[in-house]
């Protein structure tokens, strides 16, 4: 699974990625690109090159650092595509001026970056030596960004070079008068030729070397935007666990975080986010509360964390440590698809189906249910979520069913107290149904007559019972 | 020689011709040629649609003869096809029809084709990122009926090149060509109206007697019925961000108080109006003013027209000058004596 491939996950990864101050494309496609890590290993490695540099970056505030930094990112800024140019270079064509120039142009790049990255003393970042190429293309050693066929290049060239100059300085308007001038001119022009094609076949040698500096940056691009958006939403670097135990302390969604600051500078009423603690292994787990109470929330900040965990971002919790996954499949919100012609049922039933394909091929994964066949009518909804449960393990569920059993965990929101909402999860038994859809309703000051109609009917009927 | 000495008390120019064939880049030649060599140029053409022929004769497009040092901008493709031996300095993040547009510095003169940015936008952008060359005057090498590309905010200077392309009948040539003249020339707006409109890019604005700013919240002056009776109503100075219209200009010219308000328009490009509805506000007493000018150092005739007609040289030159106040040159003809 590739990064791409997550980006429509409703959980708020898509916000993650628009936020990440990338400098350049390459770097955009590397992250793009980059794999859904799988082994405790990797994430461990990918971690300690993340918080190593935040902590060079961040935490050591001497202005030189900021500096250097800021120039180091103006560096990254410089840094352009040229797989075209390699590419063709592959296929053994002769490059021209321009593409020599974009070659050299990368090769000094690279050198100026790696000196930005040993200046700021940034550990577990390797940008390939790239002053073989380097000096193919700037025989002089200038080590300007500039290139054309220098003179250097072949003695016979600078002669020639020097005889057309002095030739051509006695017609002023630069018309080929003489047959000699005329000969000349073509013979530079064949030396050019030979020339770049020369180079371009020294340069073949060298086109890994050159495809690893520019993926090299680019990582480093990903890096430095990564460490940014660390110190800018307050995430943290989690732990790997080893024990299948996925525990977050003061969770939250820099999303929804997002939106009430910038409610707050906009003049509205100044709401804080109430941060949740979670904790699962690899049993089932429903979530139950009221409506309101958050339950969709939780389930999009563990699927938006566990892919930040994979992908080696910074994770929006004040700590955490999470168990790997091989796979995690989502089914939140209201699916259904107008364009494809499906009921919000059949959307439903199909992510699940998804869902559950997905557990059938065995992997380790984590898999999230927003309110299981909220689309139909209770007694089948029930049995369905009662069914899916027994189906799933390890696998988190919201839902607004009670769903009797003793094979599940069962986690509550707290819901209102004293007229406020507490999102807080709390363990619960069997036999409390979150029945505060009225309660929740009055406090957005809906119309009391319905709500007092709807709580008379619930009494009659309990009277009934 | 003060033809020369003129343009190289500015940082920057444009050349705009009125037609095609009025020997723009004649002109250009001529002054690329007649720089004293200390002059570090950098110089482009705005490109349009990467024509590399004449669309309307068929003829290729002129090159341009550069000297040893110069810099100039042009695209991918004419840079490859260039005659000139030159050192390529910078793939800039412009793009052409004809590719992205690379900055190079000529190392032994030869002759180019010049395609540049395509958008007065991306001209300025130009303008400001071949700065880091360092060069003493930048010229663009402008494009037929595109004024935008002489626009203050582009150029210090510009020069006009126009000819028995632009029409054969003298007396036609030269009335049009003054009237474009004039509008190059109009007058600045006093420091305090300059500074009260400066900044503002769209709408209809107006100054009160006591200096207040009035917001007449109209889009552009293409939605002027909004403001029927305001516009006049008590300002001192009305502003058009935008395009100045005929209809626009007609509004004022109808009002009682034309004499007592200055019209302001950002610079002469954005002026689209007719010259009969000019000259008739200019009867009524109008004033038209810009908040920005760029100076006009000299129109350029060619009394040569494509299609073989000649107009007298001399009569050309002496009727143009008397018509315009800014030195008036033929140069293929007088070209030793400028």
């Amino acid at each position: 699974m590739l990064f791409k491939e997550c980006l429509d996950i409703p959980c708020g990864i898509r916000f993650m990625f628009d936020d990440l101050q990338l400098q350049s494309a390459c770097g955009r496609n590397r992250l793009l690109q980059s794999r859904f890590m799988q082994t405790g290993t990797e994430i461990q490695k990918a971690y300690d090159t993340l918080g190593g540099c935040y902590h060079t970056l961040y935490t050591d505030v001497r202005p030189e650092v900021s500096s250097a930094l800021a120039a180091l990112k103006h560096r990254l800024m410089c840094l352009r595509d040229i797989t075209g140019t390699l590419d063709r270079l592959q296929k053994d064509v002769v490059l021209d001026d321009v593409d020599l120039f974009e070659i050299k142009y990368v090769g000094l790049l690279a050198s100026h970056v790696r000196e930005g990255v040993r200046t700021l003393g940034l550990k577990g970042i390797e940008i390939p030596d790239m002053e073989k190429v380097v000096s193919i293309l700037d025989p002089e050693g200038m080590r300007i960004e500039s290139f054309y066929v220098y003179d250097i290049y072949s003695k016979e060239l600078g002669r020639i070079r020097a005889d057309i100059k002095k030739l051509q300085g006695l017609s002023p308007d630069l018309s080929v008068t003489s047959d000699r001038l005329l000969e000349l001119i073509e013979k530079e022009r064949l030396l050019e030729r030979d020339i770049r094609e020369n180079l371009s076949h020294l340069l073949k040698n060298h086109i890994s070397e050159i495809r690893q500096a520019i993926d090299a940056m680019g990582d480093l691009d990903v890096l430095l935007a990564k460490c940014l958006q660390m110190k800018m939403m307050g995430l943290c670097i989690p732990e790997v666990s080893e024990d299948s135990i996925t525990e977050y302390k003061g969770m939250f969604h820099p999303y929804v975080v997002h939106v009430y600051e910038t409610q707050a500078t906009m003049g509205g009423r100044k709401k804080t986010f109430q941060p949740v603690d979670l904790s699962f292994s690899l049993e089932s787990v429903t979530i139950i509360g009221a409506n309101m109470g958050g339950k969709s929330v939780v389930l999009k900040m563990a699927a938006l964390n566990q892919l930040l965990f994979q992908f080696g971002f910074g994770v929006a919790a004040a700590s955490a440590r999470i168990d790997v996954k091989e796979d995690i499949r989502v089914c939140i919100g209201d699916d259904q698809d107008l364009s494809s012609g499906l009921s919000s049922f059949a959307g439903e039933v199909k992510a699940i189906d998804n869902v559950l394909k997905g557990v059938r091929t065995g992997k380790r994964m984590l898999a999230l249910i927003d309110e299981p066949a909220r689309t139909t009518n209770p007694i089948e909804g029930t049995a369905l979520v009662r069914a899916l449960l027994d189906i799933l393990k390890d696998r988190k569920i919201s839902t607004h069913y009670n769903v009797p059993g003793d094979f599940f965990r069962r986690l509550k929101v707290r819901g209102l107290v004293e007229g406020r909402m507490d999102y807080s999860l709390m363990e619960t038994v069997e036999g409390e149904i979150p029945h505060e859809a009225i309660n929740v309703a009055r406090s957005l000051d809906i119309d009391p007559q319905w709500l007092d109609e709807a709580e008379k009917i619930l009494a009659r009927e309990k009277e009934d019972n | 020689m003060s033809f020369i000495s003129e343009i190289q008390k500015f940082k920057s120019l444009s050349i705009v011709g009125l037609e095609k064939n009025t020997g723009k880049t004649v002109c250009l030649n001529y002054i690329l040629e007649r720089l004293p060599s200390t002059c570090r140029v950098a110089v482009t053409s705005i490109g349009i649609d990467g024509e590399s022929k004449d669309q309307v004769t068929g003829t290729a497009k002129p090159e341009i003869i550069l000297k040893e040092g110069t810099v100039f901008s042009t695209s991918e493709v004419f840079y490859a096809r260039r005659r000139v031996l030159s050192e390529l300095l910078e793939i800039t993040s412009e793009r052409s029809s004809l590719g992205r547009i690379v900055t190079a510095r000529v190392l032994r003169s030869g002759k180019v084709l010049l395609s540049g940015p395509s958008s007065a936008q991306a001209l300025a952008r130009w303008a400001s990122g071949v700065e880091k060359f360092s060069p003493d005057l930048t010229i663009v090498d402008g494009a037929l009926s595109r004024l935008s590309s002489a626009s203050p905010v582009i150029s210090e200077s510009l020069i006009l090149t126009t000819g028995a392309a632009y029409s054969v009948d003298m007396a036609t040539l030269v009335r049009r060509t003054k009237f474009i003249v004039e509008l190059v020339r109009l007058e600045r707006a006093d420091d305090t109206v300059c500074r009260k409109f400066d900044g503002i890019e769209r709408g209809v604005w107006g100054i009160d007697p006591d200096g207040n700013l009035i917001d007449f919240h109209v889009e552009s002056s293409l939605a002027i019925d909004k403001i029927k009776d305001d516009v006049a109503g008590k300002s001192v100075a009305v502003f058009v961000a935008g395009a100045l219209t005929d209809r626009f200009l007609g509004l004022v010219s109808n009002s009682r108080r034309v004499r007592e308000i200055d019209l302001v328009v950002t610079d002469f490009t954005k002026i689209f109006v007719s010259e009969e509805s000019y000259r008739l506000f200019l009867k009524k007493g109008g004033r038209l003013k810009v908040l920005r000018k760029s100076k006009l150092i000299a129109v350029c005739v060619n009394p040569t027209s494509p299609r073989g007609f000649v107009l007298d040289s001399d009569l050309l030159c002496k009727k143009m000058q008397e018509a315009v106040e800014v030195p008036v040159y033929d140069i293929v003809k007088n070209r030793e004596t400028i």
